[in-house]
């Protein structure tokens, strides 16, 4: 039996504790969060119990939401949209929850920093992916927070998922008054280099030159891209009265077997490229100097996916390749051995089967690739997805297509070559398509016209096999006789 | 004791304490009343009563001369007619021995009072004669002023007096006298001259005379009924008594030479008529007033006088000497100085707008602000009123800022010696404060940049690579094209952006610089007109800097020349992001501009649109918005992003499609 007095205690030391946690919980919470983020900042294991602390200790006090705001950024989310698929869905639904909680605590004032987080969230390439909710979230709060800094940030999104989507347009309009408003915001800066992407995509070389150029002054972590992006766009200006592009076989180390399968760029400015004999996945640095690899069995085909992730099918399966390993995304089935894989922003991944005919799909979270389309003969070389719409190239005949659903249709341009063994698309969003029986490269606008065309075996390249488009516009091809990688300069 | 007596002792008792206590009353009361009280007791025949309150009233010690002697005629008229013809004779000698030339009023005096008093006088008083040159000189006897008859002669008390004669211009004189009782003593004086009378004339009038630096008056032309005749007078200057020596003499008038004049005044026993000195002319002394660029459309203000309007066809002079120089344009001072201007050489003044300061708890500005001073436009110097904080906005509200005020900077108490937010800068413009201890950059935005029509960036492996050409613009009536790779301006080499921007910002709009580049490999060279652009609506995000911006902005604003159209811009920007939608809309419809590439109607319609979308004037937003999106216009420069595109995305925010 509970003796009495000691009950008495109890209660009346309850009543005291809970008094002074009431008078004394904002200076404890602040002291609480103080400690998290001192963990946060080196990555110890217990930042994430500690701000946990911080709401537990005043739930709804002013700093509450600054641990939920930051406990969330613990999990790696992304704060653009360029950064997005660094988090896996597990780790999204535990912070979306915590970013619901700090929004809808009243008065707070990271409200809108975990508003614009949660629609950024929901951007994520994973399952349940909610594109047009995270648009009318940016739009309300680009709307009620225009003189702040997560409005620009909003409007800024809101064109990078309209350009992902192929609305260029729209995209335009919207960077345009990023710019135009909040000429000094870290939004604008991105506006301005998308603004570059869309101008060199319109055929305005000097006009995108010049937005990159901004942003290259700035001397933010922006100038590398800029950089890139500058170099693509000079490629066309003045184009035909600059010298011609320079050819550079890369150190021997770089050399690799008449089996490498694939061929891509990476998001960092190196190569990557795939060999089928030797099982293994390269990585370059933009020279062409060996910087890396992973080791996956009967790897076929390679691509990089908007926000820079590597997709490749290999075998009977797709997978992730990272700093982590090699991740396995789902079942190829009946496209085994898949001659391309294509990625787009929303983390479906288009693979080709071997013959280049049918068109399979994995939606994020499937665990097999699924059926697309099927265009028995057409025999494409490769896909690509730009603007949110997948393409592709026939080895023979149509030349460039669109393909968006069942059957071949959208015929964009001709693309004159005998026998197309490779192509990738180039900043400008041009074709750069690999001739296999001539050996020469050309470049082709969505319009049609040849914007370059040269002969690559007359540069030193005895068998091109494969080519791959840098962000600079520089070009990696595979002597598929020698083994070397020839960097293309821009 | 019967009681029939003991009421007859206590009436006689209080018969006697009536005049005990009448003596009490006048010890004390006013003299005149108690002297009015007396006059109704001797009409009454009171004059035992009258005479009593009378020697009370003599002995008061406080009572002045004439007090005295009117009380010593009453008791005498008084005793005279209760018989006491001794005491009236005592009390006349009393009166002459304070006034020798006392006479008694006729009327009130009796025949044997007479007597007594002719009595008194033949003892006590004798004639003084006496005959002076100048004959307004003063007399003193024994010290008091005496004013003899027009006969010369005077009743003083006889016996050995000091006399004294004296006049300004004079050396004064002195002499002791006998003067026999019921006699006569005479006495001829002429006084020697020490000084001379001066008459300055001047032309003009109006001239501003000091002796020895002292300022002693200014001519004037003497009055005449015609004024012809007045007008045709010298100016004049009369100088009484101006001692004998050398004098200097300096004559001064605003806007003329000062005269200086060495004089020495002489002095004639027997000609003592002014001496004329003039008339002096003076001559003018105006500057010619130049100006470093040709100053906007307004009006010229010296010394608070319109003196001139802008553009003017005739050379604008300024009078010599401190002129407080004010240039009002746009309804407002755009620029203000106080300048010492010098005599002769013309004085060239840099007039353009710039911003009204007002300097707030210092009388002069403090040595580490020396820069803003130089480069404002101080009109105001304001006392902090007690108690106000000017680190709040309440502090501020107190504080009377004249309406054409751009900023205020405020000194701040010291906090310690190592306080380094020593000042405050108000800007009653956006209704901020900043406070700060390292002065702000004063110098004057710029809303333009040279232009040669072409755009520029850096190539990866070095160099510039012309990357746009205007159609029409200078860059293409020079044939640059896009891809030339620009190696040198005005011979000055340019390996990256950062040193063109800086090569070519400093060119002289209106002239020609030549440019080096190579195309196909090939060096060529080529002239290219350097023009005019624009730069509106890029403001900086410090508070300081937005603050001394708007200031310039609304200096330049309403300056009207090139520039302010531009500086308009700025203006409401700065105030559209402080909240201020009213005049932020203000400023931004003051910014007129022809039709034009670059900045132009359209941005002001774009920034407009923003403003009134922001404050829900939807239907207004969209006329403005729909404007701007069928411009060609840009923002922040005439190569700045267009505004069309962010226009159409505000549309789609207000419903419209487009």
């Amino acid at each position: 039996m509970i003796d009495r007095r000691a009950l008495l205690f109890v209660v009346g030391a309850c009543v005291s504790w809970g008094a002074a946690a009431e008078t004394g919980a904002p200076e404890t919470a602040r002291d609480a969060l103080r400690l998290a983020r001192r963990l946060a900042s080196e990555n110890a294991a217990g930042a994430n119990d500690a701000f946990a602390k911080v709401v537990s200790i005043d739930p709804t006090g002013p700093l509450a939401d600054d641990a939920l705001v930051e406990r969330a950024l613990l999990r790696g989310l992304a704060l653009w949209p360029e950064d997005l698929g660094r988090v896996g869905a597990p780790a999204w639904e535990e912070a979306r929850g915590w970013l619901e909680g700090a929004a809808s605590i009243p008065g707070a004032d990271r409200a809108t920093e975990a508003r614009y987080l949660l629609a950024l969230g929901r951007l994520e390439p994973l399952p349940g992916r909610e594109a047009d909710a995270a648009r009318r979230a940016f739009l309300s709060i680009a709307s009620e927070d225009a003189q702040g800094a997560w409005g620009p940030r909003a409007r800024y999104t809101r064109g990078w998922l309209d350009r992902a989507e192929g609305a260029d347009e729209r995209a335009r309009r919207a960077w345009t008054r990023v710019v135009a408003d909040a000429p000094r915001s870290d939004a604008a800066e991105r506006a301005r280099l998308g603004l570059g992407a869309l101008d060199l995509a319109a055929g305005r070389p000097g006009r995108a030159a010049l937005w990159a150029q901004e942003v290259v002054e700035e001397g933010s972590p922006l100038a590398r891209p800029a950089a890139a992006l500058r170099a693509a766009a000079l490629l066309d200006v003045g184009r035909g009265s600059t010298p011609p592009r320079g050819f550079r076989r890369a150190e021997p180390g770089a050399s690799m077997a008449r089996s490498v399968s694939a061929l891509a760029a990476a998001a960092d400015g190196g190569w990557l490229a795939a060999d089928r004999r030797e099982g293994v996945v390269l990585r370059f640095d933009r020279e062409g100097r060996p910087s890396g690899r992973w080791t996956v069995e009967e790897p076929t085909a390679l691509a990089v996916d908007p926000y820079g992730r590597v997709v490749l099918a290999a075998g009977e399966r797709l997978f992730h390749l990272d700093d982590r390993g090699v991740r396995p995304l789902g079942d190829l089935g009946r496209f085994a051995s898949a001659s391309a894989v294509a990625a787009d922003a929303a983390g479906r991944i288009f693979v080709l089967d071997k013959r280049g005919d049918r068109v399979g799909l994995l939606e994020p979270g499937a665990g097999a690739v699924a059926p697309l389309r099927d265009d028995r003969g057409t025999r494409l070389a490769g896909l690509a997805v730009i603007g949110g719409r997948l393409f592709g190239v026939a080895s023979r005949g149509e030349g460039w297509i669109g393909l968006s659903g069942k059957g071949i249709e959208e015929p964009v341009a001709a693309v004159p070559a005998e026998s197309v063994a490779g192509f990738c698309i180039d900043p400008a969003g041009r074709v750069v398509a690999l001739d296999e029986k001539t050996g020469g490269v050309t470049v082709v606008s969505r319009s049609g016209a040849i914007v370059e065309r040269f002969d690559a075996k007359g540069r030193g390249v005895e068998e091109p096999t494969l080519v791959a488009c840098g962000a600079d516009g520089s070009l990696a091809l595979l002597d598929g006789k020698s083994g070397a990688l020839w960097r293309v300069d821009p | 004791m019967s009681r029939r007596f003991a009421l007859a002792s206590l009436l006689a008792l209080a018969l006697l304490a009536l005049p005990l206590a009448a003596a009490a009353d006048v010890e004390t009361a006013d003299v005149a009343d108690a002297l009015a009280e007396v006059r109704a007791d001797l009409q009454a025949a009171r004059l035992d009563r009258a005479i009593a309150a009378l020697d009370v009233l003599a002995a008061r010690a406080e009572l002045s001369e004439s007090e005295r002697i009117e009380i010593f005629a009453l008791r005498a008229q008084a005793k005279e007619a209760t018989g006491a013809l001794d005491g009236v004779e005592e009390d006349y000698r009393r009166i002459l021995a304070l006034e020798p030339g006392f006479e008694p009023d006729p009327a009130s005096t009796g025949k044997r009072a007479r007597e007594r008093f002719e009595k008194a006088r033949a003892a006590l008083v004798g004639t003084l004669e006496i005959a002076v040159d100048p004959a307004d000189a003063a007399i003193l006897v024994d010290g008091r002023v005496l004013v003899p008859g027009g006969d010369g002669r005077a009743r003083v008390l006889a016996g050995s007096r000091s006399v004294r004669i004296e006049r300004k211009g004079f050396d004064p004189a002195e002499f002791v006298l006998d003067v026999p009782p019921g006699g006569s003593a005479p006495l001829r004086v002429d006084l020697v001259p020490n000084a001379r009378t001066l008459v300055l004339r001047t032309e003009p009038e109006g001239v501003e005379v000091a002796i020895d630096d002292v300022v002693v008056g200014t001519t004037a032309r003497p009055d005449a009924a015609d004024p012809v005749v007045r007008a045709t007078r010298p100016a004049e200057l009369v100088l009484e008594a101006v001692p004998a020596g050398e004098h200097s003499l300096t004559l001064s008038r605003p806007c003329f030479r000062t005269v200086r004049i060495r004089e020495i005044v002489a002095v004639d026993v027997l000609d003592r008529s002014a001496k004329v000195i003039g008339p002096v002319i003076l001559q003018a002394a105006r500057t010619p007033l130049e100006f470093r660029e040709a100053p906007p459309a307004g009006e010229l203000r010296v010394d608070g006088e319109r003196v001139a309007d802008f553009p003017s066809e005739r050379p604008v002079e300024l009078c010599a000497g401190e002129r407080r120089i004010e240039v009002r344009s746009g309804g407002r001072t755009i620029w203000a100085e106080t300048v010492d201007v010098p005599i002769g050489d013309p004085l060239t003044l840099d007039v353009r707008p710039r911003p009204n300061v007002v300097l707030v708890g210092a009388g002069r500005w403090p040595a580490e602000l020396a820069a803003l001073e130089g480069a404002w436009s101080t009109i105001a110097a304001v006392e902090v009123p007690a108690g106000a904080d000017l680190a709040t906005e309440e502090g501020w509200e107190r504080v009377e800022i004249p309406v054409d005020a751009d900023l205020a900077v405020a000194v701040l108490p010291r906090k310690g010696p190592a306080a380094s937010d020593r000042f405050a800068l108000r800007s009653p413009l956006l209704g901020t404060i900043a406070p700060f201890g390292t002065p702000p950059d004063p110098s004057r935005p710029r809303w333009t940049r040279a232009d040669l029509g072409l755009q520029v960036v850096d190539a990866a492996g070095g160099g510039l690579v012309v990357v746009e050409v205007r159609p029409g613009g200078p860059a293409a009536r020079a044939s640059i094209v896009p891809g030339d790779r620009v190696r040198t301006v005005s011979g000055f080499a340019v390996p990256d952006r950062a040193t063109w921007t800086r090569e070519t910002a400093a060119l002289p709009v209106g002239g020609e610089v030549s440019i080096e580049f190579v195309r196909d490999e090939a060096p060529q060279t080529a002239s290219i007109a350097v023009e005019e652009a624009f730069r509106a609506g890029l403001v900086p995000a410090d508070p300081l800097r937005r603050a001394v911006h708007a200031a310039w902005a609304a200096a330049v604003g309403a300056g009207g020349a090139t520039e302010a159209a531009a500086a308009w811009i700025d203006l409401g920007v700065l105030l559209e992001q402080e909240g201020r939608a009213v005049p932020a809309l203000a400023a931004l419809r003051r910014s007129v501009w022809p039709a034009r590439r670059g900045i132009g109607p359209g941005t002001v319609d774009y920034l407009v649109g923003r403003v009134l979308d922001a404050v829900g004037r939807d239907d207004e937003a969209r006329e403005a918005l729909a404007r701007a999106a069928g411009s060609d216009a840009r923002i922040h420069d005439d190569d700045g992003p267009e505004v069309a595109p962010a226009a159409a995305d505000r549309l789609a925010d207000l419903g419209v499609s487009r």
